[in-house]
């Protein structure tokens, strides 16, 4: 007769596979500008309200693609601008600030009903290093589900994103929140997992 | 003195190996299918003819009859009879294919007609036969006899036919043979009984990817890429059939990329207008077909982008599937500077935007004084009142402001320029709420009135 062996307990089990797990490494994609202490991963959402977003995500885009040490990856960095009407810039604003056209793609009047599906199908193609987009594309039913759902889609393609709001959003996929002030002014709101106002 | 060398041709016949006639278009759709190993594809009686000098080191003759064999199967042909033939002339591959023989003035005088006529001879006539019992009451016994006697004999006798075998035989190479040009539309029709019950866009996607499947077949052969298609739809009703209109942003090859596409945009179709009866026959018609073109692709791509593997096939992918997604056009684009005077012109939308554009930036953005983040498609009428600005029957109080830039139309180009003549300002207001706002405001010196234009 085989000898009883003894049950692993749930503890053990735990334990087990923890040890066998890969350790989970999360893509490095820079620091944020304005506070060079909070390193930016694939797959975060960094919220930007206030009045002035637009001139901040659009100097976010100008030092990211300066920013060391990617100096040769980034310059080559692809944003895709997804804007539901509200958040339209103006490209020659962009060249001023010697972003390369070329290598953003925008989508106009997107629906809010299409939002979801279109960032998705964005993120998925692995092709942009930034995604800038506003809040009437996130769907209003079970935000948080949604917003792990491109968080996965985005840590897989290495791509972080921009969500351009008028109003915070109340979901935990949110990682930082700037808010853009007038005169340039910016501040952090908040910072998931660090402090926060 | 530079010597002009006279190009060397190589003839592949492929002979189907049967006397009946295969059915026109299965034959013509076949043939088409060769032009992926040649441009210069001659079509005879059940057999091919290809020019291969040009495109001979791309191919082996045995991969090339493996290929062969996968183009029969294809259309269902068995090309277990298929026979191959290679030489430096039309007539004599032909001959080759036939007679196994290299060397052609041994052949039986059988052969004489295959040389008179090597796209249609098959089966000996009447007068043929009369012909060949006159060589062999002669005590002919191969081709070698008809240069025994002297040509100019046989011409006296025989006159044009046995001018069309010398022709044929000696200067084969020379000779205009009629290169094949598909008669066949690229469309692709199919049909089934209304008991199947093809009503959904399901059950539907699984009839057309057969179709589908031998349409990029076909464009793939033709060296031709998808740029429009339509699908008609016609139902088990006397109705008007349904039409279904696809534009892809990007020429389309990909099979299975069009099939996703298709599947999208048959759901959505599908989903708002519901189908009435069952659908009984589904046709595909190409409406509009460009030359595949790789280099198209390359575009916003750097070669460490496409070592790091597709990445433009999937930028193509994407545009393609964003086009169909969204519908309106002008929605999805890149954008591009240009020398227009007038700020809302001075980009357009373009898609497929080169490295050039990078190099361009600098050459005109530059040359203006700093444009606002955001542009009103309209600029929005504004009032001067006293320290302040009135806009939609609201106050902003000026707290500072500089004349940004004078824009002026040519006069010589008022059709162009709309003979506009605006003088720019950056102006700092206060709304009533204390919140600051950086505008960007014009004042059209021909009609005297301010207008809001954009907002830093």
């Amino acid at each position: 007769m085989d000898p009883v062996k003894a049950v692993p307990t749930l503890q053990s089990l735990k334990a087990m596979l923890q040890e066998q797990a890969p350790l989970r490494t999360r893509r490095e994609l820079g620091f944020l500008m304005s506070d060079g202490s909070i390193p930016l991963h694939a797959g975060q959402v960094i919220e930007v309200l206030g009045k002035d977003q637009l001139a901040w995500s659009v100097r976010f885009l100008k030092e990211r693609s300066q920013a060391k040490p990617l100096t040769p990856e980034v310059s080559t960095a692809r944003v895709a601008w997804i804007s539901s009407g509200l958040t339209e810039v103006f490209p020659m604003a962009l060249a001023q600030e010697k972003i390369a056209l070329s290598r953003i793609l925008f989508l106009e009047r997107v629906k809010p009903e299409q939002g979801m599906e279109v960032l998705l199908s964005v993120l998925r193609s692995q092709l942009f290093e930034v995604l800038v987009f506003d809040q009437p594309l996130l769907p209003m039913r079970n935000l948080d589900a949604q917003m792990r759902k491109l968080q996965l889609t985005a840590e897989e393609g290495g791509s972080l994103m921009l969500l351009l709001s008028q109003k915070p959003t109340s979901s935990f996929g949110i990682h930082i929140q700037v808010v853009a002030e007038e005169q340039g002014q910016a501040h952090l709101r908040k910072v998931k997992g660090g402090t926060s106002e | 003195m530079r010597i002009q060398e006279e190009s060397v041709q190589e003839w592949w016949c492929i002979d189907l190996g049967q006397s009946e006639l295969f059915e026109k278009e299965v034959f013509d759709r076949l043939t088409e299918s060769f032009y992926r190993f040649t441009p210069d594809v001659v079509q005879g009686r059940n057999r091919i003819f290809l020019e291969m000098s040009r495109t001979k080191h791309l191919f082996n003759l045995n991969g090339f009859m493996r290929r062969a064999e996968a183009l029969a199967r294809r259309e269902e042909l068995d090309a277990s009879l298929w026979r191959f033939g290679i030489a430096d002339t039309l007539p004599k591959a032909w001959i080759q294919t036939r007679w196994r023989a290299r060397e052609a003035r041994l052949l039986p005088v059988e052969a004489y007609f295959d040389f008179i006529d090597p796209l249609q001879h098959f089966e000996l006539n009447r007068s043929m036969r009369e012909r060949l019992s006159v060589f062999q009451s002669l005590g002919m016994k191969n081709l070698e006899y008809l240069f025994t006697v002297p040509k100019t004999a046989w011409l006296v006798r025989f006159g044009e036919e046995f001018d069309s075998f010398l022709e044929s035989f000696e200067f084969g190479a020379r000779f205009p043979w009629n290169r094949f040009v598909p008669s066949v539309g690229l469309q692709e029709k199919t049909r089934w009984n209304a008991e199947e019950y093809v009503i959904d866009a399901e059950s539907l996607i699984f009839r057309l990817k057969p179709m589908l499947d031998r349409m990029c077949e076909r464009l793939y052969s033709l060296r031709r890429a998808l740029k429009k298609v339509e699908i008609i739809l016609k139902l088990d009703r006397p109705v008007p059939d349904r039409r279904i209109e696809l534009n892809f942003a990007f020429p389309q090859t990909s099979r299975s990329l069009l099939l996703k596409l298709l599947r999208e945009r048959l759901g959505r179709e599908m989903d708002r207008n519901p189908l009435s009866d069952p659908i009984v026959e589904a046709e595909i018609q190409v409406k509009e077909a460009v030359k595949r073109d790789h280099e198209n692709t390359r575009f916003a791509f750097s070669e460490r982008d496409e070592i790091e593997g597709g990445q433009s096939e999937r930028w193509v992918e994407l545009l393609s599937y964003l086009g169909l997604k969204l519908e309106s056009q002008g929605q999805v684009f890149q954008a591009e500077t240009t020398e227009h005077l007038l700020p809302e012109k001075s980009w357009k939308k373009v898609l497929l935007s080169d490295a050039k554009v990078d190099a361009s930036l600098d050459s005109i953005s530059h040359l203006y004084a700093k444009r606002p983040i955001q542009l009103f498609s309209e600029p929005i009428p504004i009032f001067r009142v006293g320290p302040y600005l009135k806009q939609n029957q609201e106050l902003f109080r000026i707290c500072e402001f500089s004349q940004e830039e004078h824009l002026e139309g040519y006069a010589w180009d008022v059709e162009e320029t709309q003979g506009f003549d605006r003088t720019y300002y950056r102006v700092k207001v206060k709304s009533q709420e204390g919140h600051l706002q950086d505008w960007w405001i014009y004042k059209d010196e021909l009609l005297g009135k301010l207008k809001l234009h954009g907002v830093y």
